[in-house]
Formats: C-alpha cells, sequence, structure tokens
C-alpha cells in the first residue's frame, strides 16, 4: 500500500478506499469513491444530508457490503476477505454510532466491559475488566456516572460514555459517526476536544461522519467531501484547506454556511 | 381508450401480482438464511463458542417459563371449563354425561394445552422478543453488536430460541393440569358427577401418546413462536412505527404458524392412527 505525502512528511496509510459505488438496489447512492487516510490522522467524511456519508462508513466498518470497489486494511480487500479475516480486521475497529447505541439493560459499566467481555479480553479476570473500563469511564469525565443506565444520563454523557466503549479494545481505527450531533455547542466542543486528545494519547487512525462546521475545522487534518446531487465526491483535502481553496460552488456554500446559487429546495 | 385503459389494469394487477410473489420470495429467502446462521449459532452452542449473555439468556428463560404461569394459567383453566360446558350440553343429550371427563382430558392433552399456551405465548413472549429487537435494531445496537465481532443471531436470537422452545413444554405439562382442572370443577359443579369418577375416567381415557403428542407439538410450537418474534425484531426497520409493525407481524405469524403446524401434526397423528 502507498504512504500518503502530506506537506513535508510521508505517512503510513492506515485505510484506502478504491472505486467504491454505493447503491441502494438500483439507487445509486455515490460512486468513484477513491482516497487514502494517513495513520494516526482524523479523516473527516463531509457533505449534506442524505449524500451517503453514513453508508460509506458502514461499508467501512464492515455494516453494509459495496455495491462496487475496495475497502483495504493494510492488503486485504474487507469485503472479499475469509470471514475469519473480516473478525480479526474488525477486531481493532472501536465505533462510536450516530444515537450512540449504548445496551439499554446495562450499566455504563457493564457496556464499556462487554466489548472486552465478547472480544477475547477471556484472560482478563471480570475484576481487571471493571477496572479498565472504570479507566475510559473516568478518561471521559464519567467515573461519577458508571453505574448509570443509558436512560439515567443525557446526550452528551451517552456519547462520552459511547466513545469509552469504542476504546475498550483499544482499537488502531476510531470510527465515529455524526458525534457531536444532538448536543449543545459547549458539550460539542468538549467531545472535539477529547477526540483529539484520545488520538493524541492512542495514536488511533479516527475517521469522523459530520456536518458540523465548528467540529470538522477544530479535528480534521483530512477529509472528502460528497455531493448528493453528481453521486461523487467533489473535494479532497482538511476542512480548513478547502475552505481557503476550494473554488467548488457547494463546498464553498456549505463550509461557508451559505445557500448555494440556485438552491430553491427547502432543505 | 377504454380498451386500453382494460389492457393497462391488466398489465398493472400482473405486475402487482408478480412484485407480490417476489417479495414473498425474499421474505422466504430470509427466513432460510435466518434459520441457517440460527442452526449454525446452535452447533457453535454445543461446542461451547457460542458468545452470548447467561445472565440475559437466564432472564428470558424466567420470562418466558415462570413468568407466563399465571396467564397461562388463567387461560387453560377457562378453556377446560369451556369444553366441559360444550361437551355437557351435547353429552347429556344422549344421557352420557360421565363422558366429558373423556373429552376434556383428549382434548386438552393432546390439542388445546399445547395450542393455547402457544397462542398465549406467541401474544406474549413472541411479541415481546420482537419488540425488544426491533426497539435494538432502532437504537443501533444490533449494528453495535455486529461490529463487535458478535452475530446477533448468537447473541440475541439463540438464546431465546432456546429458552422458549424448552420452556413451552414445561408450560404445557402446567396447561394440562389446569384444564384438567376446569374440566373437573364444571363436571362436578353442574353434572353432579362425583370425584371418583371423574378422575377414573380421566385416567382410562388418556394414554402416554397423548402426552407425547402433545410434548412434541409444544417442541415446535416455542421453537416456531420464538422464531417468528427474533425474525421480525431483526427485519425491523428504524422508523417510529417499525416496533409496532414487528410485533404485530411477529403475534400474527406465530398464531398462524401454530394453527399450520398443528393441522400438519393433526393430519400425520391420523395417518400413523396415534
Amino acid at each position: 500500500m502507498n504512504d500518503i505525502k502530506t506537506g513535508s512528511e510521508t505517512k503510513e496509510t492506515a485505510v484506502e478506499i478504491k472505486d467504491l459505488r454505493m447503491s441502494y438496489g438500483k439507487k445509486l447512492i455515490q460512486e468513484n469513491i477513491n482516497f487514502q487516510v494517513a495513520k494516526g490522522s482524523i479523516f473527516i467524511i463531509m457533505g449534506g444530508s442524505g449524500c451517503g456519508k453514513s453508508t460509506l462508513l458502514k461499508h467501512m466498518i464492515g455494516l453494509l457490503p459495496p455495491a462496487a470497489g475496495q475497502v483495504l486494511y493494510g492488503e486485504t480487500d474487507y469485503w472479499a476477505a475469509e470471514v475469519e479475516k473480516q473478525d480479526e480486521i474488525r477486531r481493532h475497529f472501536g465505533v462510536l454510532f450516530q444515537g450512540s447505541a449504548l445496551f439499554s439493560t446495562l450499566t455504563l459499566t457493564e457496556n464499556v466491559t462487554m466489548p472486552m467481555k465478547l472480544n477475547g479480553d477471556a484472560k482478563k479476570s471480570d475484576a481487571e475488566r471493571r477496572d479498565r473500563a472504570h479507566e475510559l469511564l473516568d478518561m471521559v469525565s464519567l467515573s461519577h456516572a458508571k453505574d448509570l443506565l443509558p436512560n439515567e444520563i443525557s446526550g452528551g454523557m451517552k456519547k462520552r460514555a459511547a466513545l469509552a466503549r469504542a476504546l475498550a479494545l483499544d482499537p488502531e481505527f476510531l470510527f465515529l459517526d455524526e458525534p457531536s450531533a444532538g448536543l449543545d455547542p459547549i458539550s460539542s466542543r468538549k467531545l472535539d476536544d477529547l477526540i483529539l486528545e484520545l488520538r493524541d494519547r492512542t495514536r488511533a487512525t479516527v475517521l469522523v461522519v459530520t456536518h458540523e462546521l465548528p467540529s470538522l475545522f477544530a479535528i480534521g487534518d483530512d477529509g472528502i467531501f460528497l455531493d448528493a446531487q453528481s453521486k461523487q465526491p467533489i473535494a479532497r483535502g482538511a476542512p480548513k484547506a478547502l475552505l481557503e481553496t476550494c473554488e467548488h460552488p457547494f463546498v464553498q456554500a456549505f463550509l461557508n454556511r451559505e445557500v448555494p446559487d440556485g438552491d430553491e429546495s427547502n432543505e | 381508450m377504454s380498451l386500453y385503459s382494460s389492457s393497462r389494469e391488466r398489465v398493472l394487477a400482473l405486475a402487482a401480482i408478480g412484485k407480490g410473489a417476489l417479495s414473498r420470495f425474499a421474505a422466504v429467502k430470509e427466513v432460510a438464511t435466518l434459520l441457517g446462521e440460527l442452526i449454525i449459532a446452535t452447533f457453535a452452542l454445543f461446542r461451547g463458542r457460542a458468545r452470548f449473555d447467561r445472565a440475559d439468556t437466564w432472564a428470558v428463560v424466567q420470562a418466558s417459563g415462570a413468568s407466563a404461569l399465571g396467564v397461562v394459567a388463567l387461560v387453560n383453566l377457562l378453556v377446560g371449563s369451556i369444553l366441559a360446558f360444550v361437551g355437557a350440553i351435547q353429552l347429556q343429550k344422549f344421557g352420557a354425561e360421565m363422558f366429558v371427563a373423556d373429552l376434556v382430558s383428549i382434548a386438552t392433552v393432546r390439542e388445546m394445552a399445547a395450542v393455547i399456551t402457544a397462542v398465549v405465548l406467541s401474544g406474549r413472549t413472541g411479541a415481546a422478543f420482537a419488540a425488544r429487537i426491533a426497539t435494538m435494531q432502532g437504537n443501533e445496537e444490533v449494528d453495535a453488536l455486529k461490529t463487535m465481532g458478535v452475530s446477533p443471531v448468537e447473541y440475541l436470537v439463540l438464546p431465546r430460541v432456546l429458552a422458549l422452545t424448552l420452556m413451552t413444554p414445561l408450560l404445557y405439562v402446567f396447561a394440562c393440569g389446569v384444564g384438567l382442572l376446569g374440566g373437573w370443577v364444571v363436571a362436578v359443579g353442574t353434572l353432579d358427577l362425583s370425584n371418583a369418577l371423574y378422575w377414573d375416567r380421566t385416567a382410562e381415557a388418556l394414554a402416554g401418546r397423548h402426552f407425547v403428542l402433545g410434548a412434541l407439538k409444544s417442541l415446535c410450537f416455542g421453537a416456531l413462536v420464538a422464531f417468528a418474534g427474533c425474525f421480525y425484531g431483526l427485519r425491523a426497520g428504524r422508523n417510529a412505527a417499525a416496533v409496532g409493525e414487528a410485533t404485530t407481524s411477529a403475534v400474527v405469524s406465530g398464531i398462524v404458524g401454530v394453527i399450520i403446524v398443528d393441522a400438519v401434526f393433526a393430519l400425520c397423528a391420523f395417518a400413523l392412527d396415534v
């Protein structure tokens, strides 16, 4: 796999998407998606509502096979690999879902312990797993809520708890689907800071789906912009750089929070 | 113009039939896929490789077994009583009231205890399975399991199908006892049959094969009801109406499935002279 040149330094590629085509049945969502993500970077998947950002993430985390193309982790195409290999790759994933996806009948500690219990941390005792869960909950400032159920905490706390669970297996890849959706600006900012801190601490490669402008400018090292109209990516690069250099009118309108010329839709 | 519109209507009707057939075929394919995955998960369980939460499984066993005793008792007691009432009215015409015990016992043990218990479980436990899994589907909890490398079939479906398959025959035995008791109350209370005569006739009428048939049925009904609940739960969409739709489909399919399987058992029992 090729290395990626970013400015003066060359970084190893963590994941590569090649000629990906996304569709639901006969309905095309996106095509010609090609990008590489540098190891240890924060890569943003941007675009308007309904352009296929979350679908692309689902193709990358093994939830939905693409219509065509490759999702390469190292030299391995995830979707062409044997089930055992897919399981092995997936063990390096940590995923934060848009709705947090915490198990509603389990406490936060049990939620964070669960991936360890289910994924080969058999050598660890229950006490060790619990200690690790408390450590992670402490890292996301939730040590006071460790025995609460998900329905007893706020939306922002749920996101942080889900982030702690995503980190339970020390993932190489952290996938975050709309992490700051539904959060107030202060909670959103705190979550962004936490993502940056976690990336620096764990050296994980982070892929974020978002259309929250403050977030994508604050944390994005690199990114891709999907367009719902042309059904293909229309820009590639760090969000801040795109704001300065990208000439595509829709990208400019999006990043400057303006209504593009000729757009009469109510959305 | 009218010729054109009638031929167009015919084409549209054919297209609707074709679409319906294709969607049925897709559903059958989905059922077969889940069944295959369930069989694989069962083998994994026997090899000690299935990944599921034992505490959750125990909670499911309790919810499908012990917690259902009250409603199963009430319904079967009433069904036993109804059988006795209906039988008494007809048998009195021929002066054969004493055979009410035969009617109640054979009907309860061979048919009613198993079928009525399965119908109750479909509305109670099957619906609960569908609602729980559909809610998890909507909350992306099922997706979260998949990304943890855990099969939702192993984690959610297998414990539920096993729990209900094992609990239903036990509930059937309980339902038989309660049903016979319901018949006894009516027979002794309204027909002036003695206790001894009622239970003697019951013992004479019943044979081991009746219990075996009823228990076999209830085993199949338990598996079917649990499978329907889990199938519609996993198949649920992610909108607000999805949980309700999944629950309704699970209950309707469970009850219809139970009646169909019961009819197949009746045909087989008739052919084998059981």
